[in-house]
Formats: structure tokens, sequence, C-alpha cells
């Protein structure tokens, strides 16, 4: 019994188990010539990806092999599906078996990046092409190699728009949070009572929604990080905010036309994605991910696309640009890996980047929205052409990077809190002004 | 020649006890003083430096109401379980040894659920409760989406998982009383109940002792249901210990704090789960 008890305990301190000093961050690469691809010859070495992004499981694996012939080398690609990246790469650190090409959201990068593991990219022939723009970057440096574009919006089923109104219908003919509402009015007389999907999901109400009311206090990322700031030393509060206010007005309509208004906090995810794909439902509040969850009951035919959140407060363009960025980004680790393996590892970066081959596996392979300006090839659903469109017209509201780790959590369940009617606007807007005076951030530099 | 035998002794404890005696000090002697030591660190789990801070861990848990709220939540929650999961494994074991037909088929189908791992059960319930329940009239509104109902829930699901394995655990119990004290106790006029109640609970007062040890440190350290069944929602507000830990050191990225708290969850548990074992152990009686 009492190892058993013991063993509880063993189990919960079992990542920190067998944690080793890592070695001194190794010595800078030497430069590369910058260009296009060149084959290279790696035969006999091997190397890890870590993939996070588990629906691209077997396309990644193909690419993988496909890449392998040709250079001889091994590319062995693990995915994990659930759970977050940064306890895998934490636990693969503390291992000392670091995958080569470690594929993480932003933050798990910047923490890397911090500890001294990533390898600088800057002088990768994809880095002038959008590398720099969607990757991490910072004054030293080019840390990742941004693996996707996705964009976040207001989704819209164009064929079950117009088949419930019997006319031509385009998203340009909305343009304020009034249009949105003549909009339902209109789609509820003719027998689509609930127009819109809303995700009771903590990282999309907090990590999604929310964060617009940053994102849009300007149209660049020192605005909205300056925002931030300004929240955390109590010197603004939300509440006073016009684009909050405006934002949570959409929402207000959004919540009385939701899809799951009777019982919101029930909301089913692949229920949204089916009701939205066969046309049940107009529209939903989410982004060119959830095309995977989508496509498992798109008709052919139907048009799918994204368009940002109406308000009537039009200004910084929040009503022409998506929010979106690189939401995968891949490192190149330097402390386990040697020389050799860090040359694979960017080869097979640079043959994704700038061969037909590797394109293919972004674009077509894997329906990514890829972030160089260099692949031209359309996008293969709706949703990705959006992002596509917007990205390549640079309407797009950069995300935040330096979010506390717990910020769409907590907040996330205040929204669930508002979504759900137990707290109302102000309230809301307490809890948004408590978390963030709590927090200590970094100092802004200019 | 005592010196002799000394050495020998150790020899010998060394040849047999040896190996386990390694696993052990590798797998959880040294983890468990390697996290204790990271309470004393700002550690974030992955940088190279981990900076010393003292008892500030300590202090800063003190003052993390969230923390005490969430290890509150979480006590009710294995009281409740507890008697619950307790009461019904019991019952079920009264029934499934007394005279029915299809004993094995009961006993394997109430054993059943505690074979499903914890993630996937918290699906299929989250699917009963979100769509089942809702679609078939049961009630309006699914029991996750406010706070005391999604309580509710997660001690709903925890007594489906766990009463089966306790009934067998008290099978064992009811059938190791024997039957002579029976007879001799119906002889001298007990009714079936009085017997249950005077003479077959005080001899299997050790199934007692472990099935109540096993419930009460099983539910202090549930993750698994709570992650699947409500994700610690709605609105955050049935976060238990467990998962407030693994929020705090790898969401917030703050592993000593996390760390920290680990350490007294677990020391909490212990102190409730021990004593309630050397409470009851004392009382056993012996036929």
């Amino acid at each position: 019994m009492k190892a058993r008890k013991i063993l509880s305990l063993g189990l919960a301190c079992i990542t920190a188990a067998g944690m080793t000093a890592v070695p001194a961050f190794a010595e800078e690469a030497t430069t590369e010539a910058a260009g296009g691809y060149e084959t290279e010859d790696f035969s006999g070495v091997t190397i890890e990806m870590l993939n996070t992004k588990s629906e691209i499981e077997d396309q990644l694996e193909a690419a993988a092999k496909t890449w392998g012939d040709e250079t001889g080398a091994t590319l062995n690609v693990y995915t994990i599906g659930s759970g977050s990246p940064s306890t895998e790469i934490s636990s693969r650190y503390a291992a000392g078996n670091a995958p080569a090409l470690i594929m993480g959201d932003i933050q798990d990068i910047v923490t890397c990046v911090k500890a001294g593991y990533a390898r600088d990219l800057s002088d990768q022939p994809w880095a002038a092409n959008g590398g720099t723009t969607y990757g991490y970057s910072t004054a030293d440096g080019l840390w990742s190699f941004p693996f996707c574009i996705e964009a976040r919006g207001l989704m819209y089923n164009k064929t079950a728009i117009e088949n419930t109104l019997g006319r031509d219908w385009d998203p340009s003919e909305v343009t304020s949070m009034d249009d949105l509402k003549s909009l339902f009015e209109e789609l509820a007389d003719a027998g689509m009572e609930t127009p819109v999907a809303l995700n009771m999901e903590d990282w999309s109400l907090g990590g999604h929604y929310l964060t617009l009311v940053y994102e849009q206090q300007g149209t660049d990322l020192d605005t909205a990080e300056k925002y931030i700031r300004s929240l955390a030393d109590g010197s603004e509060k939300i509440e006073d905010n016009d684009r909050f206010n405006s934002l949570f007005d959409t929402f207000d309509l959004l919540m009385q036309y939701n899809s799951n208004r009777d019982d919101p906090l029930a909301a089913d995810y692949s229920m949204n994605a089916a009701d939205f794909a066969e046309g049940d439902i107009a529209f939903w509040f989410n982004g060119n991910w959830a095309w995977a969850e989508t496509s498992e009951y798109y008709e052919d035919g139907t048009e799918l696309g994204i368009m940002p959140v109406p308000q009537n407060d039009t200004d910084n363009n929040a009503n022409d640009w998506l929010a979106g960025s690189a939401s995968k980004h891949v490192m190149v680790d330097t402390v386990d890996n040697d020389e050799q393996q860090q040359a694979a590892a960017l080869n097979f970066l640079n043959w994704l980047a700038n061969t037909d081959e590797g394109n293919k596996v972004l674009v077509e392979d894997c329906s990514l929205v890829p972030a160089f300006s260099n692949i031209e090839a359309d996008a293969t659903n709706g949703l990705a052409q959006s992002v596509k469109d917007y990205a390549a017209d640079g309407k797009l509201f950069p995300g935040v990077i330096d979010y506390p780790g717990d910020h769409w959590s907590t907040l996330g369940a205040s929204m669930q809190n508002y979504l759900g009617g137990t707290i109302d606007r102000a309230e809301l807007a307490k809890e948004i002004d408590d978390y963030w005076t709590s927090q200590t951030l970094d100092p802004w530099e200019d | 020649m005592k010196r002799n035998n000394k050495a020998h002794m150790i020899g010998e404890f060394a040849l047999f006890a040896g190996p386990a005696v390694f696993c052990f000090v590798a797998v959880v002697i040294i983890p468990f003083l390697y996290g204790l030591y990271l309470t004393l660190t700002t550690w974030d789990g992955l940088s190279p430096t981990k900076d010393f801070v003292g008892l500030a861990n300590y202090i800063n848990v003190f003052k993390d109401t969230d923390f005490w709220s969430s290890l509150g939540k979480t006590i009710l929650y294995v009281a409740i379980s507890t008697v619950l999961v307790n009461v019904v494994g019991f019952a079920l074991a009264l029934l499934v040894t007394g005279k029915m037909h299809g004993k094995n088929f009961f006993r394997a189908g109430f054993f059943t659920p505690n074979l499903i791992g914890g993630i996937i059960l918290g699906y299929i319930w989250q699917f009963v409760f979100n769509r089942v329940m809702t679609n078939f009239g049961f009630m309006s509104k699914s029991m996750l989406s406010s706070y005391g109902t999604a309580f509710a829930a997660l001690v709903i699901v925890t007594i489906w998982q766990y009463s089966g394995y306790m009934m067998l655990i008290y099978i064992a119990g009811l059938t190791g009383v024997s039957e002579d004290l029976r007879e001799a106790a119906k002889i001298d006029g007990c009714t079936d109940s009085q017997c249950t109640r005077f003479i077959v609970l005080p001899l299997m007062r050790s199934s007692f002792t472990i099935c109540l040890f096993l419930t009460i440190t099983r539910c202090f350290m549930v993750y698994d249901v709570n992650l699947s069944l409500t994700e610690g929602g709605p609105g955050g507000s049935t976060v238990l210990a467990a998962m407030f830990v693994y929020n705090k050191a790898f969401s917030s990225k703050q592993y000593g704090l996390g760390q920290t708290e680990a350490v007294i969850l677990f020391i909490v548990a212990a102190i409730i789960a021990v004593s309630q074992a050397a409470y009851n152990s004392k009382r056993e009686v012996e036929a």
C-alpha cells in the first residue's frame, strides 16, 4: 500500500527524473549559400521530427520518405496526437534526445530560444520569401520555419445562405454588425432560426475571440503588445475600450442567434462542424484548421469561406482583415543533434519551401496555407483559399506572441461564464482587468 | 564469528533484495527527492538554469487562493465519491453473493467499467450527458453546462467506474466470512439483516480498510476523467487539484510552483488516507 502511495507521487514527478545538465549552446553554424534548393547527399544520417499536427501525420510521413529517397537520409516523423507540445518538448530535452526538427506553437519556440536551444535560420533561402515575416524572429536572428498560416474569423457557408434566402449573396454585403443583424433576421424569417454556431471550448472563446480585442487595437503587433502592458499596469480598463465593446456587441448578437443557445456550454465541436458543412447553419466562428472536421461532412460544390467578424466600430480595418499568423513553427535543435543532422534538417525545410514536390506536400497533401510567397498554387478548399487571399493582400492581424501560458484557459473560463449567462459584461471586464493586473510581464522594449 | 555473520547477512540481502532496492531507489526515491528539490526553484520546465529561491514557492502556494479552492473542491469530491462508491460497491457485492440467477454475468458486468480507461470513459459519459440525456428528454439542459450538476456528473462517473472494482474486494470479504458463524447467528435468532450488521460487517472490516484507502487515494489523484468529461469546465469550476497542478506546471510554465502544489496535494492525501487506514485497522476483529 505504501509503495502504491509513493508510486503515485513518483509518477507526478517522473517527468523531472533524469534531468541532466544541458550541454552549452553549440557554436554558430556555417552560412549556406542563399538561393533555391540543391539536393545534397545525407546517406546514413538519421534525424527525427516532432510533429504536433496530428491530422497530417500520414502525409508528413510520406513526404519524409520521398525526401529521404532523394537524399539518402532517414527522417522519422514522431507525431503526438493530444497533449501540449510543450510537455513533449520539455521531456525530450530532459531526456537528452531532442528531435532535430521540432514543431511547436509559437510559445514553445520562444521558450526554446530563450533557453538557447534553437538554430538561427536567417541564412536560409526561404527566409526572404515570408520566413522572416511569419516565422519567429528577434533582433538576433530568425528561429523558426513557419509551417502554415491559419486565420480565424466568421466562417460562412455561401451555398447554405443562398439556398435559404433564394437569392445571390456575397460576404462583401456585410460591412457592419447592423448588416449582420439584418442578415440574421432575414435568414431567421426564411426558416434558418439560428444561423450561427459558437464553440464552447476555452481556446475558442478565450484564445480566439477575446484576443481579437488586443489584436485590433491597431494593425500591428506593437500596438497590441503595448495595449496588453497598459492593461497589466492598470492604466487602461478594458470596459472603457471601444474595441472591446464593439466586439462584444457582436458577440451578444452571435449569442442571440447561436444554434446552441438553449444550452451553449454543451455545444459539441463535431456537431458544429457537421451543421456548418451540411448547411443547417450559415456561420461558425472558427478558423481554417476546422477544415479537418468540416471536410468529413462536406459535399462537393458547397462554397465555404472566412470573413472578418463584422463590427460597428470599423477602425483599424477591423471589418476588412482576418486575424491570423503562422500557427505551427518548426525549429532546428542545436543541442542534441550534430552539425550533419542539423544540415539534413535544414535541407528538409528547404525542400518543403523550394521544390515543387515539397510545395505539393504543404498545399495539396496537407491542405495547408503555406507562408511563402513563392508558392502560388491555389488552396484545396474554400476556407484555406480565403486565408490565402487575405494573406496575399497583407490583410492579417498578427497574433500576440507573449500571452501568459494560462491566458486562454483562465479567461476562456470567464468567457464560458459569459456565454453561459452566469456573468454579465461588466463582470467579465472586471475578471479580464483583474487577470492582467495580476500578471508580471517583461517590460516593453521599443 | 558474529562479525562474519553480519557480513554474510548483508551479502545475502544485497543478493536477493539488491536489484529491487536499486530499482525502487532509481525510479521512486531519487525522483521524489529531485521533485522536492525542484520545489525550491523557479524552473520553467525547459530552461537549462534553475534559479534557487528557497521556500518562496511554498509561501506563494499559501497565498494562491485558486489552489486552495481547487483543493477544497477535491476534498469535497473525494468525500462524496468515497462514501457513494463504497456504499454502491458493497450493495452490489451483497446482491451478487445472494440468491440470484446469473451471478457471474452480473459480477463481470459490474466490473467491466473498471477495465475501460478513464479518458475513454469520460468521453462516453460526455456524450451521454450532452446528447443522450437531453435528446431523450430526461433533462432540458446538459448536466455538464453548470457547476453543481457538472460536479455531480463527475461523481456519478466515478461511482460507475470504481464501484465494480470495490464490489470485487467486498465479495472476497463476504465469502471469507465462515458459514458456521452465520448459521450459529441464525440459530441464536438473528434475522438476515441483523446477521449482516452484527456478524458479517465486523468480520470484514479489513475489506473496508482496503476499499476506503484505494478510493481515497485514487479520487485524490483523479485527472483523466476530469480532463475528458468536463475539461475543468464550465468556466473553470471543476478543475480538481491534479489538473490544477498540471496546468500550473505545464500551461503556465511554472514548474517549480506546480511541483510545490503537487507536494502539498501528496501530503494532504497521504495524511487522510493513512490515518483512515490506521484508524480502521485498529478496529479489525479476528474471527
